[in-house]
């Protein structure tokens, strides 16, 4: 048999990256526990959260006349978005455990794809899980008090906030190439990012050095940009800080990394 | 003389203070199989990793067909085929999406569908292309595997140590499609702790031992280096103190038998010793005398733990 299909002498990236796209969607697909508990999770944290954390309400330091709930779930989001960044280390760890990163490293394909596809698929289960949260949210008796434009600029939002939390946690799992060490190292990453911020609590109420932590904290932007947009009271300075944020993360974690190989080779 | 598709020379490469190869020179022509033979830890998946773009050399050049690896990596990443150690296939896809997956990740587009149609019927991939490879066994993932190296019809294809793990049957037919592929005028460069293997597949074979060529050749002219007869004889594990010599190695077959080996300079001086075994009265249930196998170059040439 002798059918040589020479090889174009540029490769159509677009195509590889659709490529890498379906095989993570159908690879999360065809996990339907992983994706079932991914995308169910937050709203069980944001049953108890509003429940155990209800009295935050009433303490010093809260917005007047906004209830727990419309406090509560938009950073929700943005912390679900941090948990399930994880996936994506822990996709890049497996990847080098089964031999498919040096497969794919010795393709004519552009080394950043993978990490990039990964990128697009946690965008999309971000949207996914921002529905059944809200779902949930409304039962609680959640309300969104912003227009069209809040919407739009909480989409954005959120999927600079996937996009830079699938490329931090994408890096440790090229570096540890453990799945199980990348879900422990996961946990320890996502905790000062989860808390140290005002998801759960007015920032007024934290320690100075917490208040100065949180202004570095893209999840924190992103929680507070998110809140704004749901309680209508957004300006453009928060969303662009919250965009900003993700984005120099996301610079970090991707390009810095490159530029460092380069230098050392 | 056949041009060149594979040329090291003087490559070294370091991981961290560590030599994993220490000044390495080969070549492979086009359209043969360069076996590349070593003990574990010798540099030979360093030397397939550097081929396949996958570490930078240290210090050397390295050309695969004609193209530097570190110049021109993503055009010789054009030309290649690698199996690895470990299977690089999605557990959760199935045989025939993972075939398609590198397809298109090797810029095939549309083309990768038939592409990969032709690798199943090519290396008998029928039942198991439906099958999810987390539902296949060893021999059947490093089939697709390979299959999975051959998508992209690579002109030369590396395999390292392709046939670990395998049972006899998986490995006669792995290497049925390895010959297959030579003949059709791929280059193949396999790396193996198996002599066996070597000795079928390789036209020329370079032992790696501690990072540098301990020897290389021809199956027959390595066997040559180490010339004369092998005498092999299962004897009674309390009579080795009565042999007539001292064995180079010595395996233990159950509990009181043992099998030793000794290489001579040539026929006349093995058929003496088993004259003497007779003398000693050692009761030999089973006594052969041959050739040198690879298995005694390399334990003659690349002793583990001695440098060479």
């Amino acid at each position: 048999m002798n059918t040589t299909i020479p090889a174009p002498d540029h490769s159509p990236a677009g195509d590889q990256l659709v490529a890498l796209v379906t095989r993570n969607l159908r690879t999360s697909a065809r996990v339907p526990q992983l994706l079932m508990f991914s995308l169910t999770m937050p709203m069980a944290m944001l049953v108890l959260f509003s429940q155990v954390f209800r009295s935050v309400a009433e303490g010093p330091g809260f917005p007047a006349g906004v209830s727990y709930i419309d406090f509560l779930t938009p950073a929700m989001l943005a912390v679900s978005t941090v948990m399930a960044g994880t996936n994506a280390g822990v996709a890049a760890a497996i990847d080098h455990t089964n031999g498919l990163h040096d497969r794919f490293a010795a393709l004519p394909m552009r080394p950043g794809l993978p990490g990039l596809a990964r990128t697009i698929n946690e965008a999309v289960f971000t949207l996914a899980r921002a529905v059944f949260l809200g779902v949930a949210a409304v039962a609680l008796g959640f309300r969104f008090h912003g227009g069209v434009v809040d919407a739009v600029a909480g989409i954005v939002v959120l999927v600079t906030l996937a996009a830079s939390m699938s490329a931090l946690f994408g890096l440790i799992g090229d570096r540890l190439r453990r799945p199980d060490v990348v879900q422990f190292a996961g946990m320890m990453v996502m905790m000062p990012f989860m808390f140290v911020s005002s998801a759960f609590a007015p920032l007024d109420t934290m320690p100075g050095w917490m208040q100065a932590a949180a202004a570095l904290n893209p999840v924190a932007h992103a929680a507070d940009a998110l809140r704004g947009h749901v309680l209508g009271t957004a300006s453009l300075a928060d969303t662009t800080s919250a965009v900003l944020a993700a984005a120099a993360l996301w610079v970090a974690v991707t390009v810095a990394p490159r530029l460092q190989a380069r230098r050392s080779a | 003389m056949a041009a060149a598709a594979v040329v090291v020379e003087d490559l070294h490469v370091a991981y961290g203070r560590t030599w994993a190869l220490d000044g390495v020179d080969v070549e492979a022509e086009a359209g043969t199989t360069l076996g590349v033979l070593g003990h574990n830890g010798a540099g030979k998946t360093t030397l397939i990793r550097v081929l396949t773009t996958l570490v930078r050399p240290t210090v050397g050049r390295v050309l695969v067909d004609g193209l530097d690896v570190v110049a021109h990596a993503a055009r010789v990443r054009r030309r290649i085929g690698v199996t690895g150690q470990y299977a690089g296939l999605d557990e959760f896809l199935t045989a025939r999406e993972n075939l398609e997956l590198i397809g298109r990740l090797t810029g095939l587009g549309r083309a990768a569908r038939a592409r990969a149609g032709d690798v199943i019927e090519r290396l008998g991939l029928a039942q198991l292309a439906p099958r999810r490879i987390g539902e296949l066994s060893g021999g059947s993932r490093r089939r697709v595997d390979l299959g999975a190296s051959l998508v992209g019809s690579p002109t030369v294809l590396f395999l390292d140590e392709p046939t670990t793990g395998l049972d006899p049957m998986a490995r006669a037919a792995l290497w049925a499609v390895v010959e297959e592929l030579n003949a059709a005028g791929t280059t193949v460069v396999l790396t193996t702790q198996y002599l066996e293997e070597a000795d079928r597949l390789a036209d020329h074979i370079v032992v790696l031992d501690h990072g540098r060529v301990a020897a290389r050749g021809t199956p027959n002219e390595l066997k040559r280096i180490v010339g004369g007869k092998v005498v092999a004889a299962t004897i009674p594990s309390h009579h080795v103190d009565a042999l007539p010599f001292r064995s180079d190695t010595t395996q233990r077959i159950d509990g009181d038998r043992v099998r030793v080996s000794v290489r001579v300079d040539d026929a006349t001086v093995a058929s003496a010793l088993v004259t003497q075994l007779t003398h000693n009265h050692i009761d030999v249930s089973d006594l052969d005398v041959a050739s040198p196998s690879l298995d005694d170059v390399v334990a003659h040439l690349a002793r583990p733990g001695v440098p060479a």
